[in-house]
């Protein structure tokens, strides 16, 4: 302790201050509690399988890592050549930044993995390095059973995802194709493409706010098409609606912080995340970036996802209903709807069977919580797919299920059976105006 | 871990929905943010004001802290500098603050039971001097005199690394310890 520290701590010593006030303690309490979030009140989580859990697990990593690398991505792409007083100087900054480390935190609702009603809260501490393409997150999500904590490894150029649970000494991993991953660069890495997207859709300037003492200007985009537009990573095919909203630090000129939310009409699946303390340029070990996974790991799945692939995709999801669910399609193809509705049939199968899922099963389950991505990359790409699992079961062999454009004047059909057909747009009409699927 | 540690842990995982545990976990700290607040405000009615803000954040944030028990004071405190610096933001209001801080020392003296005359007098003195500095080092005075923190546990506290603290804590001393000397010469000069 220095000459001037000592002459401080001497100064300030036994200097009386006014103590605490009971009756305001007691009052301010009243009146937290009043104001208590209801949706806190959590309903007792349902007791899920250990397979299911980890394979959920994996599904929620990879959904949030999605949405983790939007944000990343879109955090150094929102701005461009507009007219602002900062914004120029901005983007001329961010072009320039190779690392970036921050961290989200919020709560998720009717996600995958998460028990239904349930409010999870998640942290993720994330690093990101454009030089080296690769992008690592450490993840805790509370849930009934207890706090999952998970490491994802996004490795662009091994167009490979890994998520690795050291808790249980288990792996996952998810191959991307190339054509994917080059796709996910050039649709989302690029400035202008994306601020051509942002002001395609409606975006208000937040004006100024004070941000944890610093003075931000934020710009917010609000819009159903955002998440197709924007790479679908946002939504995902779970939210209907999302909003981003992004704060720029004036001084800095440098995002300080992002809000995502996201919600569905029916109200069962929420997003509410922030993301902050970012951190540019900072100096990562490369080893950071690698996923370590020791010997004695056991790897529980491999996926893998390719462009060009949904449509297929999707149908190997659908046939688990043929095999499960008595051929009992889900409603819709929004990733919990398909989840809820696969789920009490597989974990009914096991609980009698007292068996477990080969890897083999639970690598087709887990593309279960890519189906809302993979329909919305069709409609991204304006592939004009439909879909009629809300009247159309396996009992119906020649009502059309599900279609989507192969080329200009070709759709693919997939009938009740999940026969698939190739057919021009006037027969498509036929067949489906003879299933009596077209809403009138 | 210090024993009793993985209770309040518990506690504070449990109050993030459970409003007993929350109320709980409230009382627990609600001095500690309180005596913080007043002593970077030098004003118990703004203190008070400012607790209040501090708790609604907790109870909204709550689900966003991931550390441990140990963690939860830095935590708190963390929310409370901020919280601080916002009310003192608002230039006019800080100015009020200085000049109130000068005007109630004697009327505190009134009140005042078991203080003498020459400690009032040093608290006016301090909360002159403490005031017109930039709300970082006034938190940074704060944090290592009254509330004890050593350097790591304030770097920890406000997000910024040990030697950033360091630094400011030097800065922050140095220009106290003069407008102190500064304010006790005129002082002096007057009497």
């Amino acid at each position: 302790m220095n000459d001037n520290e000592k002459y401080i701590q001497e100064f300030v010593k036994d200097l009386p201050f006014d103590a605490p006030n009971p009756k305001h303690r007691d009052e301010l309490k009243k009146e937290l509690l009043s104001t208590f979030p209801r949706h806190r009140l959590q309903p007792a989580g349902h007791t899920v399988g250990i397979w299911r859990t980890i394979m959920k697990s994996r599904i929620t990593r990879l959904a949030a890592a999605a949405v983790i690398v939007l944000a990343a991505i879109a955090a150094l792409n929102f701005f461009g050549e507009t007219s602002g007083v900062v914004w120029a100087e901005v983007v001329q900054r961010l072009e320039n930044i190779k690392t970036i480390s921050y961290k989200i935190t919020g709560d998720l609702k009717g996600m995958p993995g998460i028990p239904e009603g349930y409010v999870a809260h998640s942290t993720q501490d994330v690093i990101v390095s454009y030089e080296q393409g690769a992008v690592r997150i450490d993840s805790a999500v509370q849930t009934p059973g207890g706090t999952r904590k998970a490491q994802t490894h996004i490795l662009f150029k091994d167009s490979a995802v890994f998520t690795v649970i050291p808790d249980q000494k288990k792996y996952f991993k998810v191959a991307i194709s190339d054509e994917q991953m080059q796709k996910i660069g050039e649709e989302n890495g690029d400035p202008v493409t994306l601020l051509k997207a942002m002001l395609e859709h409606k975006y208000t300037e937040l004006g100024r706010k004070t941000i944890d003492g610093v003075e931000a200007w934020g710009i917010e985009v609000s819009d159903p098409k955002l998440g197709t537009k924007m790479g679908s990573f946002i939504s995902g095919g779970v939210f209907d609606e999302t909003t981003l909203q992004l704060w720029v630090d004036q001084k800095h000129e440098l995002p300080i912080r992002i809000y995502a939310t996201g919600s569905s009409k029916d109200g069962r699946s929420l997003m509410e995340m922030a993301y902050d303390n970012f951190q540019w340029d900072i100096k990562i070990d490369p080893a950071r970036l690698k996923p370590e996974i020791p010997d004695d790991y056991e790897l529980v799945a491999q996926g893998k996802w390719e462009a060009g692939k949904e449509g297929q995709e999707i149908i190997e999801v659908l046939r688990l209903f043929v095999e499960f669910a008595d051929g009992k399609y889900p409603a819709s193809l929004k990733t919990m709807t398909v989840a809820n509705a696969i789920a009490p049939a597989i974990k009914k199968k096991f609980s009698a069977d007292s068996g477990k899922p080969s890897k083999e099963l639970i690598a087709r389950l887990m593309k279960v919580d890519m189906v809302g991505l993979m329909y919305t990359t069709l409609e991204r790409e304006g592939k004009d797919p439909a879909y009629y699992g809300d009247k159309v079961t396996a009992a119906s062999p020649q009502a059309v299920l599900f279609r989507w454009k192969i080329d200009d004047n070709t759709y693919r059909v997939v009938f009740g059976d999940l026969r698939t057909e190739d057919v021009s747009a006037d027969k498509l009409t036929q067949l489906e105006a003879s299933s009596n699927v077209k809403q009138k | 871990m210090r024993v009793g540690e993985d209770d309040n842990t518990d506690l504070i995982r449990k109050a993030c929905r459970d409003p007993d545990a929350f109320a709980q976990l409230y009382l627990m700290h609600y001095d500690v943010v309180f005596c913080y607040c007043v002593r970077r405000l030098f004003d118990g009615h703004a203190a008070e004001d400012v607790t209040s803000t501090v708790f609604f954040k907790v109870m909204h944030h709550l689900s966003s802290f991931d550390g441990g028990a140990t963690d939860f004071r830095s935590w708190l405190l963390r929310i409370a500098t901020n919280a601080v610096n916002d009310y003192l933001r608002d230039a006019q209001r800080r100015t009020q603050l200085t000049e109130k801080a000068v005007i109630t020392t004697r009327t505190e003296s009134v009140f005042a039971i078991d203080c003498d005359d020459k400690l009032l007098d040093r608290k006016a003195l301090l909360k002159e001097a403490l005031l017109s500095l930039k709300p970082k080092y006034q938190t940074i005075i704060t944090l290592r005199f009254f509330e004890n923190m050593k350097l790591t546990e304030i770097a920890a506290c406000l997000g910024k690394k040990p030697s950033t603290v360091r630094s400011w804590l030097s800065r922050a001393t140095t220009k106290l310890r003069k407008k102190l000397d500064a304010a006790m010469d005129i002082r002096g000069s007057e009497q």
